[in-house]
């Protein structure tokens, strides 16, 4: 309703310029000069008045309707959209529904204990944990030994290279489990 | 099998969240039981789960979404016998519930 009414006045505006410059041209009507210039004012001046009080008009609704949005935000404890986007691309649609329902839950109440800048912080900071210890994280150290490796090769020492890769491999498939796990 | 504390915690987690134990309640057992009130991040909690059911050690389903209230699935965990049995050896045998009266009561 606003928008309607924030549209109506300046087209009112044009309408009221627009008829004022025909009664100026084709109505039987005094046309001296003095007469033609208060017409071409008193339309100007219409269109100046309808036109602003439109634009204010409509400048409210914006503000009114950006304040509903952000009380409705603030109402609802919504998370960084930006995060949960990024996990809704990485991971599995199971396993995302899962881990971003947790971290709402998680995050509503740390909102309500810390306040949202705080909660918005810890929420990217879980994003980037869960990326980086699910994705990257085996991943890392392989790249980190071929880059090693490939480091050695250049510098002639192939055969500790060679050595180093095997090593790895020989680590990798014999100690699956994490080396946090004690050993018998 | 040897669990790590953090594994042990977990699987107590586990044991204490059940029936429901998907991951915010475990994420919640597992800070109280933590001796260091350093903040537990959420990643190396699934990592610790996923770690334990490749072992056997849990085992999970992910729920209807339909039944959950926000209409996205969930993952439910439940401890095995062999995960009841390694956190029992865990307990006995490295003395890892000392630090947390609330693990070493799962004895």
């Amino acid at each position: 309703m606003k928008r309607l009414i924030g549209g109506f006045f300046p087209a009112a505006a044009v309408i009221v310029a627009l008829a004022t410059i025909f009664a100026e041209r084709w109505l039987p009507i005094p046309t001296s000069l003095q007469a033609s210039y208060f017409l071409d004012l008193t339309a100007v001046a219409v269109t100046a008045m309808f036109g602003v009080a439109g634009a204010l008009r409509q400048t409210k609704a914006v503000l009114d309707e950006f304040t509903t949005i952000r009380r409705r935000r603030a109402d609802r404890a919504v998370p960084p959209i930006n995060a949960e986007f990024i996990l809704h691309l990485i991971l599995s649609s199971e396993k995302c529904d899962d881990q971003v329902n947790s971290l709402e839950e998680l995050y509503a109440k740390k909102r309500a204990r810390l306040g949202s800048g705080r909660a918005d912080i810890w929420y990217w900071k879980q994003v980037i944990g869960l990326v980086w210890r699910q994705l990257f994280r085996g991943r890392a150290k392989t790249a980190v030994v071929k880059l090693v490796c490939w480091a050695l090769r250049i510098c002639g020492m192939g055969t500790l290279a060679d050595a180093l890769t095997k090593a790895a491999a020989e680590l990798t498939s014999a100690a699956p489990q994490p080396s946090n796990r004690r050993r018998p | 099998m040897n669990l790590s504390e953090f594994e042990a915690l977990v699987l107590t987690g586990v044991i204490s969240a059940a029936p429901d134990a998907y991951a915010v309640p475990i994420f919640e057992e597992v800070e109280q039981l933590l001796p260091s009130k350093k903040e537990l991040p959420l990643g190396r909690l699934y990592v610790a789960l996923d770690r334990l059911e490749r072992d056997g050690l849990v085992r999970s389903r992910y729920s209807k979404p339909e039944n959950e209230p926000n209409g996205r699935s969930r993952r439910y965990f439940e401890i095995t016998g062999a995960g009841s049995r390694a956190l029992r050896e865990a307990i006995a045998d490295t003395g890892i519930g000392q630090f947390s009266p609330r693990l070493g009561a799962t004895r």
